[in-house]
């Protein structure tokens, strides 16, 4: 109670901020377990990483509508519902505000585009969900940019925390690729 | 052509299996679940605590060296409560909050953002919110067990 007569009109703002920086760490995480998935990074685990994955991406999802809905109840920022869903309607912060709208779309959709693969095709969806790791890096840059604790020492060290092994897996998977067709490649001209 | 053989799913070692997967999986949702939550409260903390709120609770103000050191050692002696009603008000000296100023007297002469919770306070954050020049009195009144502490201080914008 003395927490919430001292914050007041802050609650919304507080929690706001507080969902944020959940669904970076969530995000980060989900991403890094798929990332690590998919490079067969960790053996042997397969249905438990998936099953981690899954409710690592739905609990990031939770988070990031938390994160906007909250919002909503700031008398301050007083944001409308169009100002929170669809990027660059609102004059704040830009470009980093929808690149926070643009990343939140794009995690909730291609997360939750999983239960529709059979429908889309498990091939075109695999595709798809490589993009998932470009809603995360805009989601990184958005809380970086925009962020009200971005100057902060301990946002930096939660940030780094989450951020930095996914960043150096995500680097890894894709420099993997180049280097199995650089292989290729000498293979051939040999 | 279906065949009448039983499957091999049915089989008593599969089916098994599969409960100790289904087990599993619903033990890793439910401490991610937990994870997520216990994160979402810490994290909450950690922006009350930690975090800046915004221009809305702010007023920019310098604080004098006397009434600095009025308001350490009167929070000295007024003991824990007046710590913590600093620390609920959450005023913060030069980058640092309100109690560690209160407790160290360093900010004396340096620029002092607070965020109040009492009336005079409110007052103080539209006056410097409004005007160019203001000087108010009483940004933050601690109390505790008889003794009373007012910190005076110079708005600046």
């Amino acid at each position: 109670m003395t927490v919430l007569a001292t914050t007041g009109s802050h609650v919304f703002w507080i929690t706001s901020r507080a969902a944020g920086i959940v669904a970076l760490i969530l995000t980060s995480a989900s991403v890094g377990v798929g990332l690590s998935m998919s490079g067969r990074l960790v053996k042997g685990r397969g249905p438990d990483l998936r099953v981690t994955h899954e409710a690592l991406a739905i609990a990031a999802i939770a988070a990031i509508a938390l994160h906007a809905l909250a919002l909503l109840g700031d008398s301050y920022f007083h944001p409308g519902v169009a100002d929170l869903l669809i990027p660059f309607v609102r004059d704040y912060k830009e470009p980093y505000m929808a690149l926070g709208i643009i990343a939140g779309w794009g995690f909730i959709l291609l997360g939750l585009s999983f239960y529709l693969r059979q429908r889309i095709g498990v091939k075109r969806w695999k595709v798809m969900h490589r993009f998932t790791a470009l809603a995360w890096v805009l989601g990184v840059i958005h809380s970086l940019g925009e962020g009200s604790d971005a100057g902060r020492t301990w946002f930096l060290v939660i940030t780094a925390i989450a951020v930095i092994p996914t960043l150096v897996l995500l680097c890894a998977r894709l420099a993997r690729p180049r280097a199995r067709d650089a292989q290729v490649g000498l293979a051939g001209r040999a | 052509m279906h065949s009448t053989q039983p499957s091999p799913r049915h089989s008593p070692e599969v089916a098994r299996r599969l409960r100790a997967r289904a087990r599993r999986t619903k033990i890793l949702r439910r401490r991610v679940g937990a994870l997520a939550l216990i994160l979402l409260a810490v994290m909450w903390g950690a922006v009350y605590g930690l975090g800046s709120l915004g221009a809305t609770g702010r007023v920019t103000a310098t604080a004098t060296l006397a009434d600095a050191r009025t308001t350490s050692t009167a929070a000295a002696s007024a003991g824990s409560t007046s710590h913590k009603h600093a620390a609920a008000s959450k005023t913060s000296a030069a980058g640092a909050t309100a109690h560690a100023a209160a407790v160290k007297s360093a900010a004396a002469t340096t620029t002092t953002t607070a965020t109040t919770t009492t009336a005079s306070a409110a007052t103080t954050t539209s006056a410097a919110t409004t005007s160019e020049q203001t000087t108010t009195a009483a940004a933050s009144t601690a109390s505790s067990g008889g003794s009373t502490t007012t910190a005076v201080t110079t708005s600046q914008s």
